[in-house]
């Protein structure tokens, strides 16, 4: 069947013959990679994403009832050649190792400070809480949130 | 943000000792970066794997009519359809391809299918029907030992063997299977050249070996196989053998088109090596003083079906059994079995964290059976410069400030003893599960020490290229950026040496250079890196001698103040060096164990402070700090992020990490059940480098990758003993261990 | 496949009676699809965008909770928060705020794990499912709605459509707790509920404990109300914890030993009703994820 919905500000339509998941629908046949898969169980936050505003992950959404739902992805993070403030610190807080839990944590910092400009760090961990990281240790990625936060103060 | 970039960038320049922003950051951070999962090609067919389901078998026969019945199948291959020699290994090529008449583990794979997309190559391989005879497996270590099932012996005799101490300690340890569990998975893309040969794009980090591994294995030639480096999620040891590499080859030759095959999480955690699961018999002598007199040990690794690294890997832990410490009287026995278990093969820290985490277990015992503080023990009997290391007798000739260590870790401030409050910094998760005055706070110290580079008397080496143009200096190289920095690091090598400002990375194929060697063993700052510094060195000496100048930076060559050729115009030839790097040599090890087995070592030490629930037993890592041996920092926070990621490693090997196998099958193959750390699970970390330059790496680097994980794990281990005198002689502490004694 | 949105409850019946199953979301279905473990339906309805599935209203007697909120609702709600406490507390546990904003209360209830977090809270709450098709509509006890891991006793075509909770008693608390090894994205090793009310000396006049992950199904634990009556909340510790180390059926699996199950359901136990007893004394105690990010009171 074929599911119509909007990504990134433009409108795509994609044919399913399976409970595919969105992620698959947006990797394979949208071009948009961006958002990994990393364990398909919603486990790892690798996928995240902003489905009509609220962040999930994309590996768990069927993609057929992403019909007619606003959907944000890693690739529609910067807006119009302007990195993301959250993109910004993690790039120089040395946040970004291996890459693969980029995009996720990404988009989910991003949706927290568009929430919330100023959060505690509390605030920071608790959004990204759901993202894995294997490379970091976390130390620069919550440095860079804060630094964020710290900024907007 | 451009400007921001270039200015941060420009204040920092970019050269060794500084911090400049990854080339490949702003791609990552945009999603825009070009993973192995991510690769494509036109006509492109998908690759899948069907596995043992048993951990012993015999197979009496395969159906594949029924996978060839299912529509868009182009491929269905078994043992049979493999050319060559069909089987591989790191050590010895002991894996077969596919498996032929036996099953050796649960997950090895049978037959591989090509199909024209995922869910159908996945359906045609579930469609196979292969008919096993279960045979009984073999999955218990010491009972493969009884039987001299084993991949390797090992045996280390140096000193006394007769004499005994005043104060003995006995102790027995285990240490569990943990998995790399990189946030990739295996992927890889294969496309026939059409001539026979094939380009292979797959999760590496090694790729000059893969291509050994596929030529050999498939009988092709050298030059019909092309090796690329491509982007990969993390590695941690868990790409050093191939996997799927082989297959893909196989399906692309077979089919004529590209086949790409990725691994969904649960074939991942049984398609790539883990750590080696331990166990460990110690005995400790030591004099009233606290002089370590003697240490016996008795080291098992359980290899699992297949060798990979495991003889590599018990060296390893047996070469490093005593840890940092001085001891004239040594005696260690090794042994790798082979068993029906999982393979297991590298992970960071290479058998160095096993048996840290037993010889710091008993350097704490020995010091309460002494009744002295555990770090006057410690130090009292730490290596330095120019002692013997206690297994192998070999000199230390770099520096090695264990010392330094020491009194550094001491040195620093303790977190505030008040337990939190907070909800997220209380054991027990987030809930209301434990209140401060449930919690016993705990303070644990480990001291670890490991090699640097490939041992044994490997040849090791990298090869780089160093080209300058008007775009500035490329350094080409094999070697694989898995994460940690190498992209910049090198960069900077180049642009500190040459003296130029632009400076990038280029990776390219196994036929366009020489290997570069694994990354693995933190090796490729110092090896990679070194082969860059010469290349660098020897190119920019040809550029002054060609132009009789005695400087070179962007504007050209100078010469006593003037510029005497602009870089334009140097850049109209063809300057190019490369070099290959190779550390100092070392010796394989005589029957007693003994020689110059290892080119260099590295040091660290970790403090760690816990909270426990000691009525549940659960734990929260507060605080690692650590003091670490760097030699020189040449990328200070590439070196802090290798510090806080090894160390969330060691403490998820401490307290969550493992594989449950049970008669030879993962239990746990997924991120449900094998627990990783999360961002509320990540202590805070304090880092102090060491900088003691003398060794043979680039600027007197050494290599930072493994020392965080060797001894955090060992430390966290300490401090829940420390708050609630359990013995806790095996990791990953289970909260049963605490609880329930 | 077939799929529907449905627009309506009654479209979303008449699709359950004609053999659909309902979805909301989907989750278990593409990730069970991936892993080709449980054959897939031929015929799928997708409920979660019913906007009379997705209100928290008050009742005569009560609330009445959609079966498509979600966790991330029910933990910030402020009905749920000050009144139905221990349902917030379970509903801030379940998995990591991505899982939160899709995950639902009918969902859970309907999938019947015996590790739901938001099961034992809703038992010791005295909450009702309602459940519906084209056949008319019914209410359940919790108790006689879960016959198993997996499993319920409502038919094919019957959809969950609301959870029914009676009003709190004055001086009364809640409180849910759950032991996990992780911080985030865990599942319950063993979780307690337990639901006190005070009389006006402080003594107990009434109470009662649930628990998860210790039985085939989330279990009441019996006889708690008498064992708890008439004594202060900090004499009954030990008392709770006996008679829940008794009443759990604890299994041996990969996360944990039935011997360690019995032991920490026990200190579960008791923990909940020490946080239940003093919200009803009126102690703040905030849901802690919550009182963490900054959110909402609680008793």
């Amino acid at each position: 069947m074929i599911v119509s919905f909007i990504v990134n500000g433009e409108g795509v339509t994609a044919r399913v013959t399976t409970p595919v998941s969105l992620l698959d629908v947006l990797r394979d046949q949208l071009e948009l990679p961006g958002s990994k898969s990393a364990c398909e169980q919603g486990e790892c936050g690798s996928c995240s994403v902003l489905l009509d505003g609220a962040l999930v992950c994309a590996c768990l959404v069927m993609a057929v009832d992403a019909e007619g739902s606003t959907v944000r992805t890693v690739e529609g993070i910067a807006s119009e050649g302007t990195l993301h403030p959250v993109q910004v610190a993690m790039h120089e807080a040395g946040a970004v190792q291996c890459g693969f839990c980029t995009p996720g944590i990404v988009v989910a910092a991003a949706d927290l400070f568009d929430r919330d400009p100023t959060p505690t760090t509390d605030q920071i961990k608790e959004a990204v809480a759901g993202n894995i990281c294997r490379c970091t240790g976390y130390g620069a990625i919550v440095r860079a949130l804060e630094s964020v936060a710290g900024e907007r103060r | 943000m451009t400007t921001r970039t270039e200015r941060r960038v420009g204040r920092t320049g970019g050269l060794i000792g500084d911090s400049p922003l990854r080339p490949d950051g702003i791609p990552k951070l945009k999603g825009e970066f070009e993973y192995a999962q991510d690769l494509t090609a036109a006509e492109m067919l998908w690759g899948a794997t069907l596995r043992s389901p048993y951990a012993h078998a015999r197979i009496v026969s395969i159906d594949l009519a029924p996978a060839l019945a299912v529509g868009g199948v182009h491929a269905v291959l078994t043992a049979d359809d493999v050319p060559g020699r069909g089987t591989f290994g790191l050590e010895q090529p002991d894996q077969p391809v596919l498996a032929g008449d036996y099953v050796n583990y649960w997950g090895e794979p049978v037959v591989v299918v090509a199909a024209e997309d995922q869910d159908t190559a996945r359906r045609a391989a579930a469609a196979v029907v292969v008919e096993y005879e279960v045979l009984e497996p073999l999955v218990d270590p010491e009972e493969a030992d009884r039987r001299d099932e084993t991949f390797r012996r090992m045996k280390i005799r140096r000193g006394d063997q007769d004499i005994t101490g005043d104060v003995i300690v006995d102790g027995y340890y285990e240490v569990g299977m943990q998995d790399q569990a990189p946030l990739g998975t295996e992927a890889g893309l294969a496309i026939p050249d059409g001539h026979g040969g094939v380009d292979l794009y797959a999760t590496s980090q090694f790729v000059h070996v893969d291509h050994e591994q596929v030529v050999a294995s498939l009988g092709l030639t050298s030059d019909q196989v092309r090796s690329h480096p491509t982007g990969i999620g993390g590695a941690f040891g868990a790409r050093e053998d191939v996997n799927l590499h082989i297959h893909l080859c196989l399906l692309a030759l077979h089919t004529s088109k590209p086949v790409k095959m990725v691994y969904h999480r649960s074939e991942s955690f049984t398609g790539h090596v883990h750590r080696h699961p331990a166990r460990m018999w110690y005995r400790h002598h030591a004099d009233m003083d606290g002089n370590l007199l003697r240490v016996e040990a008795k080291v098992l690794v359980d290899g699992g079906a297949y060798a990979s690294t495991t003889g590599a890997v018990l060296a390893n832990a047996c070469y490093f059994a005593v840890g940092p410490y001085r001891c004239d009287s040594v005696t260690v026995d090794g042994v790798g079995t082979r068993t029906n278990n999982p393979p297991c093969g590298a992970m960071r820290g290479f058998g160095a964290v096993q048996v840290c985490f037993a010889h710091e277990t008993q350097m704490d015992r020995l010091a309460a059976a002494l009744d002295m503080d555990s770090l006057d023990l410690r130090r009292r009997n730490a290596l330095a410069t120019g002692d013997a290391i206690p297994t192998t007798g070999q000199i230390i000739e770099t520096p090695l400030p264990m010392t330094e260590v020491i009194d550094s870790l001491v040195a620093m401030p303790m977190p505030d003893a008040t337990i939190s409050d907070s909800p997220l910094s209380l054991p027990g998760g987030t809930g209301l599960t434990t209140e401060p005055t449930d919690v016993s706070r705990g303070v644990g110290y480990a001291l670890g020490i490991k090699n640097l580079g490939f041992s044994e008397g490997f040849d090791d080496y990298a090869q780089a290229r160093v080209r300058l143009t008007a775009e500035g200096a490329t350094v080409e190289t094999a070697a694989i950026e898995v994460g940690q920095g190498l992209v910049t690091v090198l960069a900077q090598i180049a642009r500190s040496a040459l003296g130029v400002s632009r400076a990038t990375v280029r990776n390219v194929d196994t036929s366009m250079i020489d290997s570069a060697g694994s990354t693995s063993a933190s090796r490729q700052t110092q090896l990679s890196g070194g082969a860059t510094l010469e290349a660098s060195t020897r190119l920019r000496a040809r550029i002054l001698h060609a132009y009789n100048g005695d400087d070179l930076d962007d504007d050209g060559v100078w010469s006593e103040g003037r510029l005497v050729t602009p870089m334009a115009e140097i850049t109209e030839g063809s300057w190019e060096e490369t070099a290959t790097f190779r550390h100092p040599a070392t010796t394989e090890p005589d029957e007693n164990g003994q020689g110059v087995i290892h080119a260099d070592f590295a040091v660290a030490g970790h403090r760690a402070v816990v909270d426990v629930d000691p009525e549940l037993g659960l734990v929260r890592v507060v605080r690692v700090d650590t003091a670490q041996d760097v030699g020189k920092a040449l990328n200070p926070q590439s070196v802090r992020g290798q510090i806080e990621g090894g160390i969330m490693q060691g403490v998820g090997l401490a307290i969550m990490e493992e594989l449950i196998v049970e008669d030879g099958i993962i239990r746990n193959p997924n991120f449900t059940d094998y627990l990783l750390p999360t961002i509320l699970d990540a202590p805070e970390v304090e880092a102090l480098l060491i900088e003691k330059e003398g060794s043979w790496g680039p600027y007197g680097a050494k290599g930072v990758g493994e020392p965080p994980i060797i001894s955090s794990a060992a430390a966290v281990a300490a401090a829940i003993r420390d708050a609630t005198g359990r013995p806790i002689d095996r990791i990953p502490v289970r909260p049963q261990d605490i609880a329930l004694l | 496949m077939s799929f529907m949105i449905a627009g309506s409850l009654e479209e979303a019946l008449t699709a359950l009676a004609a053999g659909a199953r309902p979805v909301a979301g989907g989750t278990d279905l593409v990730v069970g699809a991936r892993q080709g473990k449980a054959p897939l339906p031929t015929s799928l309805v997708a409920i979660d965008r019913l906007a009379e599935l997705t209100q928290i209203e008050p009742t005569d007697g009560g609330i009445r909770i959609g079966a498509s909120v979600t966790h991330a609702r029910l933990l910030t709600d402020p009905t749920i928060v000050s009144d139905y406490t221990a349902l917030a507390d379970a509903a801030a546990l379940v998995g990591s705020p991505s899982t939160r904003n899709v995950g639902t209360l009918g969902g859970n209830v309907m999938n019947a794990s015996p590790a739901m977090d938001t099961g034992a809270p809703l038992m010791v709450l005295g909450a009702v499912a309602e459940v519906q098709s084209e056949r008319g509509s019914r209410t359940v006890d919790l108790s006689d709605l879960w016959t198993g891991p997996g499993q319920t006793s409502a038919k094919v075509d019957e959809l969950c459509v609301a959870i029914d909770l009676p009003s709190r008693p004055a001086r009364s608390g809640s409180a849910y707790v759950r032991l996990e090894y992780r911080r985030a994205m865990e599942i319950a090793v063993v979780g307690a509920a337990a639901s006190v009310t005070l009389a006006d000396d402080g003594t107990i006049s009434d109470g009662s404990v649930a628990l998860s992950a210790v039985a085939p199904t989330i279990i009441e634990v019996d006889g708690v109300a008498e064992l708890m009556a008439g004594h202060l909340p900090d004499a009954v510790g030990a008392a709770i914890a006996a008679a829940v180390a008794e009443a759990a059926e604890p299994i041996s699996d990969l996360r944990a030993s039935d011997s360690y199950r019995r032991h920490t359901v026990g200190v579960m136990a008791a923990r909940a009703v020490d946080a239940a007893a003093r919200r009803a004394a009126g102690e703040e105690i905030s849901v802690p994820v919550n009182r963490a990010i900054g959110v909402g009171a609680s008793r």
